[in-house]
């Protein structure tokens, strides 16, 4: 059985809301996971003091994401684009857009280090 | 019931079209129409709204120039002002007492003639059977630019204002935010609804300032108000010996072991405490000030130590710019949802848990707006 | 409803509602003192009654009660110098043993807690927490139902963002905001029939000229379009250099330059007005100058988006007073009553206007200015739906009162609300029209042990 990272998408009509959840691959998409790793909250806010750009909320366990990912975890796409822009995974599209100078830094030990691990199968 | 058809007593023997007799039997000016014109007929009530409208309502059709307009200022039966009743009373009084003065206050009495009295609290009473409201005065446009400039431009703190021109620090706030929505306006040119601020200011009783005098200022309103909680509603016997020192704070804790005393609850704490060190203790010019400066910087040690947090907290969370938005990672335990994932401080949406958000009875329209 | 029953003329106790209506008036002054007849439960029934029609009568009942709570807040101000020299043990000490004396209160001679704090007045402050009564409560609508059809209809925003539901509770500090607008047409006069019907025809005309204009414009567009087609002439097109990416500009400043946009726009409507007037048709010099304004209006309008606001704003401004230097006396406006500028020749006055300002002197220059932002603030516009120039409606200073719970600034249209009504000695915070009596029955009633 493969145990994946995925998005289990739970909110309301037009106001999506994403557990990040580690599961089973079979299971139904919402039920009740081995792990909740985190949220995401896909609906951008504008930000507080009205300058800068609007935001995405993303709140993540990274210490458990690195952990199974160690372990074989297989992240879905949308899983993969969250975790690699924090910083656990090498960006699997338009990977040279993605690493910004300030997270490029963070970004490639641990990456390279995930990718040793089994991951690059989906690589 | 059919309705009643009313026909002149005499009709007048000219040809005279539907339109025409409708319109003299106060029915509609459709011609078509057979339904009567129930505003126009005049009834019994109708006859006596419009008398007291053409009497006593007449005061209240335009704003009184300088004065409130309240229906508790007036006398019901002769529609006059009581003020200006008792002020006749009064002169007639004085008359009859001294008839030598009538010489002197001739020319007087046809300037006072035309001036209304001043207005009392019993004037703002705009229910007469509820004597328990008033109409409250409301700040002046000078008022309002005063505190503006006070914590905008001089950079005094809400509570300073607040205390210096007696105003309530949460109006303080509000009026600061209401005039850098209306500068704002000013600078865009938004046109701004002026004469209906004028009209209305004009009848509101209002709280006076004068910029040449900012030390003479009146208060506005009592800016210690202590809120009455709900645990001291009771009335309790509570026995204790004669020779204790029972202070605000004991009374406290019998009514609730974590209400607070009444110096904790007001919103300016800081000026019990100067007054005591002032009158009670005696302290001087100096050692009062030192002790200010020690409270000042320990108010600013807590403020910093809470916002050192803040930016800890905010320096956790990480911040990656994907061109069109910006993505914030924050930083979470999974382990905080407890053995069986169902523990209250865990995150994301809960699994095994109904949520009764769109069931039938719960409120839908949002409980707070950002 | 048919306004004769919602406000009861023939009911000997008479239904009190929120509104600044005449009827509701002449009802408040024949309001009789509350007889005290029959058993309680129908004194209690009657309250109920009368104090609902006024508090909430656009709410269910099922929904006040809900609302309904029996805790009432209120508020005792404290003097601080008391508060300093005293502990609390004066109250304690000695009870019993002779030492009861009356404790002294500050500097009032009479003691303040002689005052009672009335309660019960406190009944229907959940209602006031609701925004549309809120916004009746600012003197932002003439009745709570004007109010709600605000708040329904879009006009309404809270803290910047849209509401629509006047049922929102207002939190303290919350900040509301009423379309200009509809609060000018809320609490300006009326219309006449007359007024109406030529606003109406101003409309309809404008609609027409509106739809021709865009009918001729795409038939232009059309015809251009094919003349292009036919000649083919691609290449030159693409050896014309590209124009400019227009400049970002700030938010606010397009905002300014809508508004100047709209200034102009007015400008050019009164100008047209003046010079279409069949009743007293203006000289012919007076055209021609008129002409050229109108001329000049469209060079600043047409270069509206590159110029500094600044600017814009200054050339506005010297229209403005040539057109009110032309018509002194109603400037913006009703074209009958320009008779007084009439006395001089009016190529003196297109002289004195091509000379500018330095002749004038400076008391001539404030009455200039002040008639400028006059008409502009309060023009004469009789496409919009209230009596113009705006002057407040009839009966409505014997209602006019805010609040100690509310802060309100009539300039922009918007209040904050502070915090919840309380209730303090001697005074109620919650506007009611019944007495303390009245409304405890009324409390008594909700409390649900009838």
């Amino acid at each position: 059985m493969v145990v994946k990272i995925r998005l289990a998408r739970f909110g309301r009509r037009k106001a999506p809301f994403y557990n990040i959840v580690v599961a089973q691959a079979r299971t139904a998409r919402n039920s009740k996971p081995i792990e909740v790793l985190g949220t995401y909250d896909p609906i951008p806010k504008p930000p507080a003091d009205g300058e800068g750009k609007p935001f995405k909320d993303i709140r993540l366990d990274t210490a458990r994401a690195k952990y199974w990912l160690g372990v074989g975890a297989q992240p879905s796409d949308p899983a993969w684009r969250l975790l690699s822009m924090a910083g656990l995974l090498i960006p699997k599209y338009r990977p040279s857009a993605t690493p910004t100078p300030a997270t490029a830094a963070s970004i490639i030990p641990e990456a390279s280090v995930s990718a040793d691990k089994g991951v690059n199968a989906v690589v | 019931m059919p309705p009643s058809l009313r026909l002149p007593s005499v009709l007048s023997s000219t040809p005279c079209g539907a339109h025409q007799l409708c319109r003299s039997t106060g029915q509609s000016s459709r011609p078509f129409s057979t339904t009567l014109r129930h505003d126009h007929r005049v009834t019994r009530a109708r006859r006596g709204l419009f008398r007291w409208l053409s009497l006593q309502g007449e005061n209240f059709r335009n704003p009184l120039s300088g004065s409130t307009n309240y229906l508790g200022a007036y006398d019901n039966r002769s529609g006059v002002l009581r003020r200006v009743q008792e002020a006749e009373l009064r002169n007639t009084l004085e008359r009859q007492n001294g008839e030598a003065k009538p010489e002197k206050t001739g020319e007087q009495s046809a300037e006072e003639k035309s001036k209304i009295p001043p207005e009392e609290p019993r004037d703002r009473v705009p229910f007469p059977q509820n004597k328990s409201f008033l109409s409250q005065a409301v700040l002046s446009e000078e008022l309002r630019e005063e505190i503006w400039s006070r914590v905008m431009k001089e950079g005094q703190s809400v509570r300073e204002v607040s205390v210096t021109l007696r105003v309530e620090m949460s109006r303080v706030g509000a009026v600061v935010r209401l005039k850098e929505v209306e500068k704002e306006w000013k600078r865009i040119g938004k046109p701004l609804a002026r004469p209906y601020a004028q009209a209305v200011m004009s009848m509101l009783p209002q709280t006076p300032f004068d910029p040449s005098k900012p030390d003479a200022h009146g208060s506005h309103e009592s800016i210690n108000d202590l809120p009455v909680h709900a645990s001291t509603g009771q009335q309790i016997f509570h026995p204790t010996s004669e020779s204790r020192h029972f202070t605000r704070l004991d009374a406290a804790k019998v009514f609730n072991k974590r209400l607070l005393p009444a110096d904790d609850r007001i919103p300016h704490p800081e000026l019990v405490i100067q007054h005591r060190e002032r009158v009670i203790d005696g302290l001087t010019v100096e050692e009062r000030k030192e002790r200010a400066e020690l409270r000042a910087a320990e108010a600013e040690e807590k403020r910093e130590r809470i916002a050192a947090k803040q930016a800890a907290a905010e320096a956790r969370v990480k911040k990656i710019d994907s061109g069109r938005w910006e993505f914030r990672f924050t930083p979470i335990n999974a382990d905080d949802a407890g053995k069986d994932g169902r523990g209250h401080r865990g995150i994301g949406w809960r699994y095994g848990v109904p949520l009764y958000d769109r069931s039938r009875g719960q409120i839908k329209i949002p409980k707070s707006v950002g | 409803m048919s306004r004769k029953r919602f406000h009861g003329l023939k009911r000997i106790i008479p239904r009190i509602r929120m509104t600044w209506n005449k009827y509701n008036l002449y009802n408040l002054s024949r309001l009789p003192s509350p007889n005290p007849k029959g058993t309680y439960f129908q004194q209690k029934w009657k309250a109920k009654a009368a104090t609902r029609g006024y508090h909430g009568e656009q709410i269910r009942e099922k929904q006040w009660q809900r609302m309904f709570t029996s805790r009432l807040n209120a508020v005792v101000p404290m003097d601080h110098r008391y508060l300093g020299e005293n502990d609390g043990s004066e109250l304690a000490a000695g009870r019993g043993s002779g030492l009861d004396r009356k404790p002294d209160w500050g500097d009032d001679k009479k003691p303040k807690s002689k005052l009672q704090t009335p309660y019960m007045h406190m009944t229907y402050a959940p209602t006031e927490r609701r925004l549309d009564v809120a916004i009746f409560r600012s003197l932002f609508a003439s009745s709570a139902r004007q109010a709600r059809q605000f708040v329904t209809h879009g006009h309404v925003t809270v803290n910047g963002k849209k509401m629509p539901y006047p049922g929102y509770l207002l939190n303290p500090g919350d900040m509301f905001h009423v379309e200009p607008e509809s609060v000018l047409f809320a609490t300006g006069q009326t219309k006449d029939k007359e007024q109406v019907k030529t606003g109406r025809e101003l409309k309809r005309a404008r609609r027409v000229a509106n739809t021709r204009r865009a009918e001729r414009r795409t038939a232009k567009r059309e015809k251009a379009l094919q003349a292009i087609a036919n000649k083919k002439v691609a290449a030159e097109l693409a050896a014309e250099p590209t124009p400019k990416a227009p400049r970002p500009v700030m938010v606010d400043e397009t905002e300014a330059r809508k508004q100047r946009k709209a200034d102009l726009q007015e400008l050019v409507k009164q100008v047209k007005a003046i010079l279409e007037n069949k009743k007293a048709p203006p000289a012919a010099k007076r055209k021609q100058d008129l002409r050229e304004i109108n001329r000049e209006i469209k060079g600043t309008m047409s270069v509206l988006n590159r110029k500094p606001v600044s600017e814009i704003e200054g050339s506005i401004d010297v229209l403005t007073s040539r057109l009110t230097h032309l018509y002194p006396s109603n400037p913006f406006a009703r074209i009958g009553k320009n008779a007084k500028s009439k006395s001089k020749p009016a190529s003196e006055i297109a002289k004195e206007t091509q000379s500018s300002t330095p002749e004038y002197t400076a008391e001539e220059k404030q009455k200039m200015r002040e008639a400028v932002v006059t008409s502009r603030e309060n023009p004469v516009d009789e496409s919009k739906p209230y009596a113009t120039p705006w002057t407040p409606r009839p009966y409505m200073s014997a209602f006019a009162f805010i609040p100690r719970y509310l802060e309100v600034n009539h300039k922009i249209c918007s209040a904050v609300y502070l915090r919840h009504p309380v209730a303090r000695p001697g005074l109620a915070e919650v506007p009611t029209p019944f007495s303390a009596e009245q409304m405890q029955l009324a409390f008594n009633w909700y409390l649900r042990r009838r």
